[in-house]
């Protein structure tokens, strides 16, 4: 006999075996008897820009309800409703020393980032979405997800001051030293959502004859595991306190791995959705067209969701500082942070609003797609809570006060959108975290330098 | 002579920061503030620094920061890094606070200059240190170079493992600044098990079930299946509509299988599905022509690890009769090379039967974790290795398969993910293990595991003798290994390495004139250059003042040095299509326009914006990267230089303009002057004569009065400072080597190193060698119990509440952040 060829269509087939398309995965889900939840649960988004925004053209006139779409914003027509625009929001210690690097992890931890070119890494604080999956992260196969579009910058940027690139590179920070790995290649992004540790189980009701069989493999992947962890318990007790920091961050990895073959067995109590949204499975490597790799990343970010892989994301449309040439679009020719140095020349200005506004474009576009799917009656979007914001106003004076800042979705009816909130002058933007933790029902006194908590979104 | 106030003037002050550069006298009437002298401390620097902060810094009051406790110089030894620390704040300008009075600009100078230099003369009062290494995550390139030593499997680690970050003195191998993460983790437990599986030639293995090795849907239908024996076998299993049967299936790895399906259709025409785990995965239509004849189909489908589910169910009107169900892996085509590989790392015949398989095992694991550790296994190690791969053996899994798993594990085991070295107990220093200096050499050089001989070596305790230290340097540095170091060292330290990735020209003004190639070309010429400096041990001088480069015919036609250029372009060949790459050769220049880095388009492309040069960006990148002045960072606040190109208005005159306000100027009369001289190189490193309809004039003139024009002006500078230059390089060589932030303690090293280089005329493997020997690369001890705090993140931190404070109009004054944990 000869052996036929493997086709393209059989290899996507086995593909789907291997990686659950997400309704198949819903369907295996049900079949496997799962418990589900008898509503959607809330899901947090934080999506980070880097440069700032054309200050003068950002807020709009009008109040409360009846502000009205600025030119930037024109493209949230559609989900005018499903936003609130807030305003006087800042993070206090992130304040000076560079217009750049330090605060990026401050975005959401709202902590003192240490000058450092590597040693004395600290950001402060963990940062929101770090925490948050301390909290509810065990509820889902992923307890969170980090996306962003730039490899990390390497080297140490000594002009701007000694600070390590890592700084401008990351959002999520798993702890005061550490910062969430990042995945900015779609398919393995996407595989990720789908890959459940080493183990599959059966998924239909059969009875099984062989029942160690069934489990065999699992076990085996699973005692490899435990041996990587017993090897490294029993060296902690040989090494010097730094070290001993680097073994608790390979435990504490490993622990995540292992979790997730253990939750394959045993599934979560999650949320199916009925129906099926789809996302092609995206080809290896990273787009070449920047829009269609942003896009990409929202699409696999809705996908986590609809699927409730997991309930926290961030996404980075660029690291901190992130010379990109946005020439894609019509009239812009030039690295985005050097065009963010405006110098208020109207010329420079126009070209910079046209990079932001193409920002907030994909942004709608996300709050679309989420607003398009239905969840047991109701939008995805009413589910979550999307924020979407950068860590200086103004790209060219670098000013921290104020920040551009978009709270989207109705958190399950904890936020009324499409208004304008406007805080009081310089209110900590950690204040808004200790709310949106609430929402999930964490109630904390104190989260990063905040000093009460933010009202008035409901 | 001293000059009699503080308050030098702007002039004196440029001198003095030429002399951080020089590091020798200028040419000048009034010499700079001597180094270390306890006159100019006491008549000038600390009459200063209590002038401006003594406010808060001053002895009796306050007993946390302890500069000013200092009553002379050989008192500043005793805080080192508090000095250093203000060294950085008086560039950095984050200090003293901005409600306080500031010092000038030209203050500032003189303080940091004469505080750096004081430290320089005074790092070696205290002897060497060896301050331990913080583990190690193998990073990407180390973690596919050791893959590929170990293995022979060449792991593509770009398509699954994230960039690594770098810090320390710059580098991705700093052990401070390599983390792990969920998402890593997840990537080296799959990456663990597609390399066994690409390294080990496992037998494609067939399963077949007949009609009584398949389960029954559910318990009643099971029951009425009756006694099954052998005959029954032979009997076409029934199934009536909707009826299913099922199988268990293992799949090792994540493999391909052709599923051979013998189905019957007794009572006519009927349809089969064939589900994996539950989900279907492909159809089968009967007709009543196979009524009488069993039918074989087929299909096609990737299984990944793990145990698997097929079940086949009958979906037409009609019953269904299965003969048999077969697996059949897909072979992976097992290659000479592939057997060859299995070989190696086994010792045993690819797609034979193994003999002894318990004592092979034994064997095998024994040596691949010796390797794998970087270190002979324990004994109790070795035991659960062992008890892994006879678990598996015994649980039915052949040989091949059982083998994977130890070796598997081993690859996700902390010690070899991390460099590992057994904590100092104490203050004193002592010699490392002799396998972690094997370690740490492979690493430094190879950026690999260390090879049998240094394992070897290591076993012996012999590598801890300078002798064969040293020799060994020598012959990793001949080995073609080495030129990793090359790859690794050079593009970091350059930054060149980020050119073809991050550093792309505007794609827009440049389309016609560059290939990805080209870019590729362009980062390989710096490190090809210092290849060949490691292999013909030549001076480190070279990579600045040297008259030669590496480089291919693409490089050389796009210099303008091969003259086939309009031969091609009669031919009708675009410029882009630069004809064949050719071989990398040292090209020596005759007349001065290239040599050495400073003549690399990778450095001159680095060195600009995507769309035009800079001056500053390339003054500012002589004096960091090669110089390693710390260039202070620009005021806040601080526009970008824009080029009007409607007024015609040239960079140079535009930076002149700069250079009128004098807070630039303090700086700028430093920068720009060296960048002016690389004029003549265009983004893309081209020679030019003219910047659109302007003339190029690489002329510049220093504030210490020395004029020179373009390179070969410039390299005469750069001659003068050979000594900053040496030094550090030294710096980040011993960086590299350490992969961790040099300390106070290390200064000393530094000065050593590069006094030895200096005195061998500069040989590159002097400077390699003497990293090795030093005592922060062969020794370790524990950190001192330091009572004094790091002072700049409560400064910092103050400075920046207070301005925080000011800007909230908030009375209260912020709360003091934490304190850092003294380590």
């Amino acid at each position: 006999m000869t052996a036929p060829r493997l086709s393209r269509r059989t290899v996507l087939r086995g593909a789907g075996v291997a990686l659950a398309l997400p309704w198949l995965e819903a369907m295996a889900s049900r079949a496997r008897g799962s418990e589900t939840l008898d509503r959607p649960p809330l899901r947090s988004a934080f999506l980070f820009m880097p440069n700032g925004v054309r200050p003068d053209h950002w807020t709009p006139p009008g109040d409360d309800e009846k502000f009205e779409l600025t030119p930037i914003l024109k493209s949230f027509g559609k989900v005018k409703d499903d936003f609130c625009l807030l305003e006087n929001l800042w993070n206090e210690k992130s304040v000076g020393r560079n217009g750049h690097w330090p605060k990026i992890p401050a975005f959401l931890s709202g902590g003192f980032v240490v000058r450092t070119s590597g040693r004395d890494l600290d950001v402060g604080n963990t940062s929101l979405d770090q925490f948050l999956a301390k909290q509810i992260g065990d509820q889902t196969p992923l307890p969170s997800l980090e996306l962003a579009v730039d490899e990390t910058y390497k080297g140490v940027d000594n002009v701007g001051g000694g600070f390590t690139r890592i700084y401008g590179s990351h959002i999520s920070w798993r702890d005061p030293q550490t910062p969430a790995p990042r995945e900015i290649i779609p398919r393995l992004a996407f595989d990720r959502l789908f890959k459940k540790g080493s183990a599959t189980p059966p998924v239909s009701g059969f009875t099984t004859r062989q029942p160690a069989v069934t489990s065999a493999l699992a076990k085996a992947d699973k005692s490899v595991l435990d041996l990587a962890l017993s090897e490294a318990k029993s060296l902690d007790r040989k090494l010097g306190a730094q070290d001993r920091e680097k073994l608790a961050e390979y435990l504490e990895s490993v622990r995540s791995v292992e979790r997730r073959i253990e939750n394959s067995l045993k599934p979560q109590k999650r949320w199916i959705n009925e129906g099926r949204f789809d996302v092609p499975r995206p080809g290896p490597g990273i787009p070449e067209s920047h829009p269609e790799h942003v896009r990409l990343m929202l699409d696999i970010l809705v996908l986590a969701f609809w699927t409730d892989t997991t309930r926290i994301a961030t996404f980075m449309y660029g690291n901190a500082q992130t010379g990109r040439n946005f020439n894609f679009l019509d009239g812009v020719n030039g690295s985005f942070h050097g065009i963010s140095h405006h110098q208020n020349k109207e010329e420079n200005l126009a070209v910079y609003e046209k990079i932001v506004t193409w920002h907030l474009e994909q942004t709608s576009y996300l709050l679309e797609r989420m607003k398009g799917l239905d969840e047991g009656g109701e939008p995805l979007l009413d589910h979550c809570q999307i924020l979407f914001g950068s860590t200086i106003r103004d790209g060219n004076s670098h000013q921290e006060k104020n920040l551009p800042l978009l709270l989207a979705g109705k958190a399950n009816g904890q936020i009324r959108p499409g208004r304008r909130l406007r805080a009081k002058g310089d209110t900590p933007l950690c204040n808004l975290y200790v709310k949106m933790l609430e929402h999930h029902g964490i109630l904390v006194d104190k989260f990063g330098d905040s000093t009460g908590k933010f009202e008035g979104l409901a | 002579m001293l000059p009699r106030s503080p308050l030098v003037s702007p002039f004196l002050a440029s001198l003095a920061l030429m002399a951080a550069i020089t590091g020798g006298p200028i040419v000048a009437a009034d010499e700079p503030l001597p180094a270390a002298s306890e006159e100019a401390y006491a008549e000038t620097i600390r009459p200063t620094l209590e002038k401006f902060c003594g406010d808060c810094h001053a002895p009796e009051v306050d007993d946390h920061v302890l500069f000013l406790h200092a009553t002379n110089v050989e008192g500043m030894g005793a805080g080192r890094s508090v000095w250093r620390s203000a060294v950085e704040q008086l560039r950095n300008r984050t200090m003293p606070p901005a409600d306080e009075t500031q010092p000038s600009e030209q203050e500032r100078l003189l303080l940091a200059d004469w505080i750096e230099r004081t430290l320089e003369a005074t790092a070696c009062d205290c002897g060497e240190a060896a301050a331990p290494v913080t583990a190690r995550r193998l990073n990407r390139r180390e973690y596919r170079n050791t893959i590929l030593d170990l293995t022979g499997v060449d792991f593509p680690v770009e398509e699954l493992f994230p960039v690594d970050g770098s810090g320390g003195e710059g580098f991705d191998n700093n052990g401070e600044t390599l983390f792990l993460g969920e998402l890593l983790m997840e990537r080296f437990v799959e990456a663990a098990g597609r390399i066994v599986d690409a390294a080990i030639v496992s037998n494609p293995r067939t399963i077949k079930f007949g009609p009584q090795d398949l389960l029954a849907a559910d318990d009643a239908k099971e029951a009425s299946d009756g006694a099954k024996d052998e005959e029954q076998n032979d009997r076409p299993r029934r199934l009536a509509p909707k009826q299913e049967v099922a199988a268990f299936a293992p799949s090792y790895g994540d493999r391909d299988y052709e599923m051979a399906l013998r189905l019957r259709a007794p009572e006519g025409a009927t349809k089969a599905v064939l589900k994996i785990d539950g989900i279907a995965a492909e159809r089968f239509e009967l007709s009543d022509d196979d009524r009488e004849k069993t039918v074989e189909r087929e299909a096609l489908l990737r299984l990944p690890r793990g145990d698997h589910y097929l079940t086949i169910r009958c979906e037409g009107e009609q019953p269904l009769e299965v003969v048999s169900l077969e697996l059949r892996e897909r072979e992976v085509e097992a290659t000479d090379e592939r057997k060859a590989r299995h070989r190696r790392l086994l010792g045993l015949e690819a797609l034979k039967p193994v003999e002894n398989p318990r004592e092979e095992a034994r064997r095998i694991v024994r040596d691949f974790g010796r390797r794998a550790f970087r270190r002979p296994l324990e004994e109790h190690e070795f035991e659960t290795y062992v008890a892994l791969f006879d678990q598996t053996l015994e649980a039915g899994a052949p040989f091949e398969e059982a083998i994977k798993l130890p070796l598997k594990a081993m690859l996700m085991s902390p010690h070899f993910l991390f460099r590992l070295e057994a904590a100092p107990d104490s203050e004193e220093s002592q010699p490392i293990g002799d396998y972690e200096l094997a370690t740490r050499l492979s690493y430094f050089l190879w950026s690999s595991m260390p090879d049998d001989r240094l394992l070897q070596l290591a076993g012996e305790g012999k590598l801890q003798e300078d002798a064969t230290l040293a020799k060994e340097v020598e012959r990793m540095l001949d080995d073609p290994r080495a030129e990793r170091f090359a790859d690794d060292f050079v593009g970091q330290w350059l930054g060149t390495s980020e050119v073809g990735a991050r550093v792309t020209p505007s794609v827009d003004d440049f389309r016609e004139d560059f290939t990805m190639e080209l870019l590729d070309d362009m980062r390989a010429e710096p490190t090809r250059m210092f290849a060949m400096l490691l292999e013909e041990n030549g001076s480190v001088l070279d990579l600045i003042l040297g008259n030669w480069t590496v480089a291919n015919d693409r490089l050389a036609r796009h210099y303008g040095l091969m003259k086939d250029d309009t031969e091609r372009a009669r031919e009708g060949k675009s410029k882009k299509d630069s004809g064949k790459a050719g071989e990398f050769r040292k090209i020596v220049f005759e007349d001065g326009r290239r040599g050495g880095t400073l003549g690399m388009a990778a450095v001159h492309l680095a060195t600009s914006y995507p769309n035009r040069t800079s001056p500053v960006l390339r003054g500012g990148w002589i004096l960091e990267t090669l110089l390693g002045v710390r260039v202070p960072s620009p005021p806040p606040d601080i526009p970008e230089l824009k080029v009007d190109k409607k007024k015609k208005k040239s960079v140079r005159e535009a930076l002149a303009v700069h250079r009128e306000n004098k807070t630039c100027a303090a700086c700028h009369d430093l920068i720009d002057p060296l960048g002016f001289s690389l004029d003549h190189y265009d983004v893309l490193g081209r020679w030019r004569d003219e910047e659109g309809e302007a003339k190029i004039d690489a002329s510049a003139s220093l504030p210490s009065g020395e004029s020179f024009e373009g390179l070969a002006g410039l390299k005469e500078v750069l001659s003068e400072r050979r000594d900053p230059y040496v030094r550090h390089l030294t710096r980040k060589v011993l960086g590299y080597a350490l992969g961790r932030s040099l300390e106070d303690g290390d200064d000393c090293t530094v000065q050593r190193i590069s006094q030895k280089l200096a005195k061998d005329d500069y040989r590159v493997r002097t400077l390699i060698r003497e990293t090795a020997l030093s005592a922060p690369f062969r020794r370790v001890q524990a950190p001192a119990n330091l009572t004094d705090v790091e002072p700049h993140v409560a400064s910092e931190t103050s400075a920046s509440e207070t301005k925080a404070a000011e800007a909230t109009g908030s009375a209260e004054p912020a709360p003091e952040p934490a304190q850092e944990e003294t380590p």
